[in-house]
């Protein structure tokens, strides 16, 4: 008999920190370097600013949450912090649109001590750069001397929707009122904290989220079977059966983490057809919809590179891609390079050479789930 | 050893700031008779100098420090002076005579971060600016203290200011603190950026600009730490990192060499580190390397190939640096006179190197910090360039030894 416990698939951060606690793998060690990190941005005068980088379903929200819920548990730091958890739907293009959206996540969580109504006479000032200077200067008497720690998602949204000039005021605020530390997510690298001309290079730690390996992958099944109190799939994991499938979808999802606590759900299903089944129907119904808009959105020539990359069961160099695409290697070079801005590939140098794959394991699943109506190679290679 | 956790990027405590208490006496040596413009590359550690210095002020000295990147206009700036002064002197304010004179009743109003006149105009910036040094030095000139302003990303105020509001304010801007500056013997500017203030000024000279504002500073570059302390950094962050080694000595060492000594790379290449595993300087190495390599790095050291078109665009010069660098990248010792440079250039360019060019680009490239000199002898300024380079443009060390 199995409990029921609540995972959510797509906001980690509406599931019970406990439970994700539990089910954590591999990455103990940036998360308690992190709290490490922000403990220290708390009590003393140095200041931290992290980015988690990783592609959707790597676990990004999942290690941002746990941080959230081990600072909040240390009563200590609870005097000298106040946490701004951003939402991460609403958009910021200027420095002033950041510092009200930072206002009103406060003034929610503390309202005695950041009033929402002290926003009124800002919000009457037609000036944009007045109300910059108004908006900085309540924020940082509201503050006093404590430490704001600042929690925001699509860091690379934000950098795109600010101009540089905006970048370079945020960047002054932080230098010359050294209380914030930040802890980020974006997608992707992106030039706003690569790029040695832009004002924040440099200013972010930055960490990869790498995918789970297949040790990883069996060990986070191991933990949701043992959250969900669920024998089946304790059993299904420890037969050779369990492993080979684990092995096989390690494989087709590129270790991506939220993928994983979704075939949880499956793996242990007797037949493959109800393995399969259901998952192909995740697939289909919940991720094919948002790939296909994201393909759309592209020019012609990288839409086609992003499905011969699909196709692909492996990192491809732009000559074979050019070979497959009847187009010059120069054409399909610059192309590449601009998918990869846009997060859309990666690329691994193999000695003087770049191979690329899709930065998205998921996109590749879900145009193959697509393309198996009927044709079954999903379930031939689970099998 | 107290451990201090990496942190690469992020604001130091003042005393997590190591290797670099020589160049502040230094600095503050300087202060006594002149203003500084310091200028280094990015990430050098140039804003935790100023912070260091900030926090640690010598005897004597009242500090004022400001990040000037996001001020966009010239009457921003001005009242951004004033209200720091004001913000310093505190209770001391009623000596701002000139300033309140100015302001009469408007009492230091301010609309869109501008000081406004009892008329209801903006104060003029030139106004503003003149008259709070001029206050600052009554105050100042007779007693024990003096007063300087660290100014941070000047050249990026400078440089938001033309954008704003056009070359001529910008110009103004710069004659009106050169003359500040000469004027007001009790009150320095200690200005950095991280942006060459050449390229700025460059831009302002093909609108007409021929000013030399910044004649009468003393330049100084920060550069990497002296080994020795670059070294003991990297142990304190080897502790604080908790990796583990059995030999903390080698891999400190290890990483302040890879790392050119610049705190900020030491900070990042030991965060970077794994924390499973027995770490050594091979580890390390083959850490660096695979970064450097990779395609969508955060180092970003592409930068010092890319910009060389930009940097450098009299005909030919490109190709002639290209050569420069790499002969320099794999020398014996890691330094080339210029002699030997020519030598080298010969057999590529049809007649021979001009060595009168070639000695100009080579200071080009000094003051753009590619290079440095010492003694006859050009070596890369930071090694990690200089690996970079090396890896990037496949020169291998083999290379050096056909070459030697």
């Amino acid at each position: 008999m199995t409990r029921e416990i609540f995972i959510s698939r797509y906001s980690p951060n509406r599931t019970n920190p406990e439970d994700l606690e539990a089910i954590t793998v591999q990455r103990e060690e940036l998360l308690s370097s992190a709290v490490e990190s922000i403990r220290t941005s708390v009590l003393t005068e140095s200041k931290h600013h992290l980015l988690f980088v990783g592609p959707r379903g790597s676990g990004k929200t999942h290690s941002i949450t746990l941080i959230h819920h081990r600072i909040c548990k240390m009563e200590d730091l609870k005097p000298n912090l106040r946490i701004a958890w951003l939402n991460e739907d609403e958009t910021s293009d200027t420095l002033l649109a950041l510092l009200l959206r930072i206002h009103r996540t406060l003034s929610f969580g503390y309202p005695e001590e950041f009033p929402p109504e002290s926003l009124e006479t800002i919000l009457d000032l037609t000036d944009r750069d007045a109300a910059t200077d108004a908006a900085t200067d309540l924020l940082l008497q509201q503050l006093g001397n404590r430490t704001l720690f600042i929690m925001l998602k699509n860091l690379d949204a934000l950098f795109r929707d600010m101009t540089g000039i905006e970048q370079k005021r945020w960047r002054a605020l932080i230098q010359n009122h050294p209380q914030f530390c930040t802890l980020a997510t974006a997608q992707r690298l992106f030039n706003g904290v690569s790029s040695q001309d832009e004002p924040f290079f440099g200013f972010f730690q930055i960490t990869h989220l790498h995918p789970f390996k297949v040790d990883d992958a069996t060990d986070l099944l191991i933990k949701l079977a043992r959250l969900k109190d669920d024998p089946d799939l304790a059993d299904c994991i420890n037969s050779p059966r369990g492993r080979a499938r684990i092995r096989a979808l390690h494989h087709l999802t590129g270790g991506n983490q939220r993928l994983f606590i979704i075939l949880s759900d499956f793996i242990d299903r007797d037949s493959l057809e109800e393995l399969v089944g259901p998952f192909e129907e995740l697939v289909d119904e919940q991720l094919t919809p948002y790939y296909q808009e994201r393909l759309r959105w592209l020019p012609t020539l990288q839409r086609k590179i992003v499905e011969f990359l699909c196709s692909a069961h492996k990192p491809m160099p732009v000559k074979e891609i050019a070979r497959q695409l009847f187009a010059t290697h120069p054409t399909i070079a610059g192309q590449l390079r601009d998918l990869r801005k846009m997060g859309y590939v990666t690329s691994n140098q193999r000695g003087r050479e770049s191979l690329y794959e899709l930065s998205e394991p998921l996109m590749r699943l879900s145009s193959q789930v697509k393309d198996a109506k009927g044709r079954t190679p999903l379930r031939l290679f689970v099998s | 050893m107290k451990p201090i956790k990496p942190n690469p990027g992020g604001q130091l405590a003042p005393e997590e700031i190591l290797g670099r208490d020589k160049l502040i006496t230094e600095l503050w040596d300087i202060l006594e008779g002149r203003n500084i413009y310091m200028n280094d590359l990015r990430r050098i550690g140039k804003t935790m100098i100023l912070r260091k210095m900030e926090a640690e002020p010598r005897t004597g000295w009242l500090v004022m420090k400001r990040d000037l990147g996001g001020i966009k206009t010239a009457a921003a700036f001005a009242t951004q002076v004033y209200r720091d002064t004001l913000g310093k002197l505190g209770t001391k304010k009623q000596v701002l005579r000139r300033m309140s004179d100015l302001l009469d009743q408007s009492s230091g109003a301010q609309i869109a971060g501008i000081l406004m006149l009892p008329d209801g105009r903006a104060a003029p910036w030139m106004e503003v600016l003149s008259r709070t040094f001029a206050d600052l030095h009554e105050e100042y000139a007779n007693g024990n203290e003096r007063l300087v302003f660290l100014w941070d990303e000047f050249p990026f105020l400078i440089d938001n200011i033309r954008v704003t509001e056009g070359a001529q304010t910008a110009m103004d801007v710069l004659d009106v603190l050169r003359s500040l500056s000469q004027d007001y013997d009790s009150i320095r500017l200690l200005l950095t950026g991280s942006v060459g203030i050449h390229h700025v000024l460059e831009r302002l000279q093909e609108e007409g600009y021929n000013g030399s504002p910044l004649n009468t500073f003393e330049r100084k570059s920060p550069g990497p730490l002296a080994h020795e302390e670059a070294v003991r950094l990297a142990k304190h962050l080897i502790e604080g990192a908790k990796l583990k080694t059995s030999n903390p000595s080698a891999l400190a060492e290890a990483a302040a060499t890879l790392a050119g000594d610049v705190p900020f790379y030491i900070h990042r290449l030991i965060s970077r580190a794994p924390k499973d595993v027995d770490t050594t300087p091979e580890i390390l190495t083959t850490l660096l390397e695979r970064e450097l390599c990779a395609t969508d790095d955060d180092w970003n050291l592409e930068h010092y190939r890319k910009r060389l078109s930009t940097y450098y665009p009299g005909k030919g010069d490109e190709s002639i640096i290209l050569i420069i660098l790499d002969h320099i990248a794999t020398a014996k010792e890691n330094s080339l006179p210029l002699p030997e440079i020519v030598n080298a250039l010969n057999p590529s360019i049809s007649g021979g190197a001009d060595q009168d060019r070639v000695r100009q680009l080579l200071k080009l490239l000094v003051k753009d910090h590619y290079l440095t000199q010492e003694g006859d002898g050009s070596s890369f300024r930071l090694k990690l360039v200089q690996h970079w380079w090396m890896l990037d443009r496949d020169l291998s060390n083999t290379q050096a030894e056909e070459r030697a």
